[in-house]
Parts: structure tokens; C-alpha cells; sequence
């Protein structure tokens, strides 16, 4: 892979950040592959060996396995077969320094989306990474929208709508859902949303956010959403609980009955 | 492995390799049409649904970057193969930017194309069964909502709750010691007790058993090692 410096890539990604995570043992490609995909981003996790997925990673979502065939241990081909059984619809990305065919083919059939041999170029990674968000998104659209209850919202009008209803949302309540729904796994660590929100970190105040945060939840009740629908994660930040989906400029032509 | 069938399109403007490429997919038992040209499948999309799309990237007419950013735009899900004898970067970045779900360099081995079209259809069944109940799979977790699924019911599970059984369910023999779980959870080993921990897990065992799976579904099998005896499929 070429060591491009990850600020050669606008930092401003198109489609939703994923969750990856890098099982590469190459310390230095392994670095380099996080940090490109941070730069994007992506909130992403490196891991040394196929056995770390178990304790090293945390309770972060995995949208993404990038993971090399051969790693001390247990193999790339024995992570992903298990990680696939678990996650059938997460992004698989198999890279592996050999062209045989019979390792292609034994990688599709084990679960894997895309194979890349190695060198990779970190263009051709990054467009890979791409193609598999823009899947990943197009699937949580459809299956939002075969959702009737599902939540609509609109950034720039700035309202949310839900089954039982609609409601104005602040700009800054706003910004915060269309983060959040962004985000991966639809969570934000408190640090983030201060960033987002551009509030001074040596005066920020924990509980007036906290009472901003109830009182977006509260909206999201009033439109239909359960209590779980803006969840605070103790030691984390926050996480959204609902799908929402994003209706530019469809406040006139919907309204709701 | 079983895979679905699909409806396949294969735009390939080299005759005899078509024919091939059409043969060996028919024999796998999927419906394939093979067409010359970017334009033919305009009319064939008006008679049939299409699935998976493989086209080759250099056609007469319209080529195959302008064919597949077009068939991506009407049809966000389906599969897009690309095969082509150009192995430039730039070729494969585009590709994948106009939508390419797979980039297969010529010449293809056809043991590669099959298992690249198995990899497609498997990943387009696990899409739209995904929420329903299937056979032999009791449970399903929404890891954006939080929500855990069975045959009786939904519950939501705390952060920590579904950080534990996503772990199991990706981890070998979907099981795991104490001390990994604790790593995950950042909990210190030395100072969080066993006796807290078990507490945590039967909660958690509870909301299983509310849901439709059976109490062993979640049990320690040895000194220390915790097991998920039910299948889940995590979202």
C-alpha cells in the first residue's frame, strides 16, 4: 500500500461513516490503513491477530472487516467465516498478498464482498470502502422505507416527523439527529457532539447538555418514538435508537394528516 | 452451499466469451441473459427484473462506466460485477465509484466468476430476509435500534447488553471467557467480581428468554467460559 498522506483525501466522506475494523499483523500497514480510513471519517480499529476481535474491540459497531488472509494465529479466512455467520449484511474486504484463485473463490464462498490483492493501492481501497457504504446505505434506506413507522427528517426545514405526528426541530437539535443518524452504529461520544455543536470545552456544561438532549428526546416521543429512541451510553455519549430518514424539501408536498 | 437464483445480464461484446460466461452461470442454474451492447439492456430491463448486472468495461456505443452508473442509479441494491481486461487503478477506482459492487480483472477463471456471483446472491438473500423469522435462526438483533427479535417478541438491550452478545455471536464457537468479555465491556479485571458480572449476564439471559429463547441459551459450559447456544444474526 503507498504511504499517501491521509489529508491528500477530503475528509468530507459522502456517504455514512462505517465502523471498520483492520486485522492486518503488518504494524505499519495496519497503521496507515486506520489512519486513511479515519481521515475519511470512519471511525476504524486496528487488530494484530484475528483473536483480538474478541476483547480489543470494544463495544463499537462493526459495519466493515478489512482483514489480510494471513495473521498469526487464526487466520483472515477463519475471522471472516465466523464474522459473517454473525453479521450477514455487514462489508467484508478480503486482502491477501496471493492471486490464486482457488483462495478467491474459498473467500466468496466464506462470505467475502470484495477481494483485493496486495499491494493495495489506498485509492483502490478507499473506492472499495466506498462501494460497500454506498450498499450499506442503500440497504438501511430500503428497509426503512419498507418501515411505515418509520421517521422522516428534514435538515434543512429542519422538522422530524414520526407516526404520530411532526415537530420542529432547533438548528442545533437538528444538527444533532442528522450526526447521530450518520454516525456509526447511530452513536456519537459526548467529546463529538460538543465539537459538532462547537461548544467550548472548558465551559461546557454536562447537565444543561443533558437537558437539551431530554428535551430532543421528548420531541421524539411526541412524533411516536419510544423512550429507547435517544439512549445515553454511560461513559460514551449518546446513541440513536430510530431510523430516520432524510426528506429534503418534502415539507409541502406531504403534510401529514 | 445453497445459493438463490438471480436473473443476471451479462453485456459482453466479445461473442465468444459471452456465450461462455452465459453458459456457465446457466449451468449453476440461474436465469442469464447475454446481451452485445449497453443499449440491448435497455430494452431487456423493460421485459425483466435484473438482479446482477456483469458488464464488460470497454463496449462499442456507450461503455461500460455510463451503463453502470445509469444501472446503479435505477436500482441501488442489485449487483454489479465488472470484468475487464484494463487493470488500471484508475479504471478500478472509477468502477467502484460508479457503483461496482465487484471488479474482476480478465481473464476470469470461471471458478472465480461463480463464486463472485455466489458472493452477490448470498448477500442479496441475507437482504431481504433480513427481519423475518427463518428456519433454524430463533434470534435477531437491530444493532441501531438496540432491539433484540425472536418468535415471541422484541425487547431493547442496554449498551454493554449488546456489546456481550455481539461479541458472542461473532466469536469462535460463539463462545468466550469471562476476562474477554470484561475487556470489552473496559471493565477492570481485578476489581470487578464474578458474582456482579453473573448478575449482569442474567438479565440479559432474561431478556433472551422473553423474547423466545430457551434459558440455556446463554451459559456458562465450563469454569470461566460463557456460551450462546441460540443463533443470532446480528443487523
Amino acid at each position: 500500500m503507498h504511504a499517501i498522506s491521509p489529508s491528500v483525501f477530503p475528509s468530507t466522506f459522502p456517504g455514512k461513516a462505517l465502523g471498520i475494523v483492520v486485522a492486518e499483523d503488518h504494524d505499519a500497514l495496519r497503521e496507515i490503513t486506520v489512519e486513511v480510513l479515519r481521515g475519511q471519517g470512519h471511525q476504524a480499529v486496528g487488530i494484530a491477530c484475528a483473536e483480538e476481535i474478541d476483547d480489543a474491540v470494544g463495544g463499537m459497531p462493526i459495519d466493515l472487516l478489512i482483514a489480510d488472509f494471513h495473521l498469526p494465529g487464526e487466520d483472515g479466512m477463519s475471522l471472516i467465516k465466523r464474522f459473517r455467520a454473525a453479521q450477514p449484511l455487514a462489508g467484508i474486504i478480503l486482502v491477501t498478498a496471493s492471486t490464486q484463485v482457488d483462495l478467491k473463490v474459498l473467500g466468496y464462498n466464506n462470505g467475502v464482498d470484495i477481494y483485493l490483492p496486495k499491494p493495495v493501492a489506498t485509492e483502490e481501497l478507499l473506492a472499495a470502502v466506498h462501494s460497500i457504504s454506498r450498499r450499506l446505505a442503500s440497504q438501511s434506506k430500503a428497509t426503512a422505507a419498507a418501515d411505515h413507522n418509520a421517521f422522516r427528517y428534514d435538515p434543512t426545514q429542519r422538522w422530524v416527523s414520526g407516526p404520530l405526528g411532526r415537530t420542529e426541530l432547533s438548528e442545533s437539535e437538528s444538527l444533532i439527529l442528522a450526526s447521530l443518524s450518520r454516525a456509526p452504529g447511530q452513536r456519537l461520544e459526548l467529546e463529538q457532539l460538543q465539537v459538532l455543536l462547537q461548544l467550548d470545552a472548558s465551559a461546557f456544561n454536562k447537565s444543561a447538555f443533558e437537558v437539551r438532549m431530554v428535551r430532543l428526546r421528548k420531541k421524539l416521543i411526541g412524533v411516536g418514538a419510544e423512550r429507547s429512541c435517544l439512549r445515553s451510553i454511560r461513559m460514551v455519549g449518546y446513541q440513536l435508537g430510530i431510523t430516520l430518514q432524510a426528506a429534503y424539501g418534502q415539507q409541502q408536498r406531504s403534510p401529514r394528516g | 452451499m445453497v445459493h438463490p437464483l438471480l436473473n443476471i445480464a451479462i453485456v459482453e461484446d466479445h461473442d465468444a466469451l459471452r456465450e461462455v460466461m452465459v453458459e456457465i452461470l446457466q449451468a449453476q442454474g440461474h436465469h442469464v441473459q447475454g446481451l452485445d451492447c449497453a443499449e440491448a439492456l435497455d430494452d431487456s430491463l423493460i421485459r425483466s427484473h435484473i438482479d446482477l448486472l456483469i458488464s464488460d468495461l470497454n463496449l462499442p456505443g456507450a461503455d461500460g462506466y455510463s451503463l453502470t452508473r445509469r444501472f446503479r442509479a435505477a436500482h441501488p441494491l442489485a449487483g454489479i460485477i465488472m470484468v475487464t481486461a484494463r487493470n488500471a487503478l484508475d479504471d478500478k477506482v472509477n468502477g467502484y465509484q460508479v457503483g461496482t459492487d465487484i471488479y474482476l480483472a480478465k481473464p476470469v477463471s470461471p471458478d472465480e466468476l461463480v463464486a463472485a456471483v455466489n458472493s452477490v446472491a448470498r448477500r442479496l438473500q441475507a437482504h431481504s430476509t433480513q427481519g423475518q423469522p427463518q428456519a433454524g435462526t430463533s434470534l435477531q438483533f437491530d444493532s441501531r435500534r438496540s432491539i433484540l427479535s425472536g418468535p415471541l417478541g422484541t425487547c431493547t438491550l442496554a449498551a454493554a447488553e449488546s456489546t456481550v452478545l455481539t461479541a458472542l455471536a461473532r466469536a469462535p464457537g460463539q463462545q468466550l471467557e469471562v476476562w474477554q468479555l470484561l475487556e470489552l465491556l473496559n471493565l477492570d479485571l481485578d476489581t470487578y467480581t464474578k458474582s456482579t458480572f453473573e448478575v449482569r449476564l442474567a438479565r440479559l439471559r432474561k431478556k433472551l428468554v422473553q423474547v423466545g429463547a430457551e434459558k440455556a441459551s446463554l451459559r456458562v459450559i465450563e469454569r470461566g467460559v460463557y456460551r450462546l447456544a441460540a443463533s443470532l444474526r446480528v443487523y
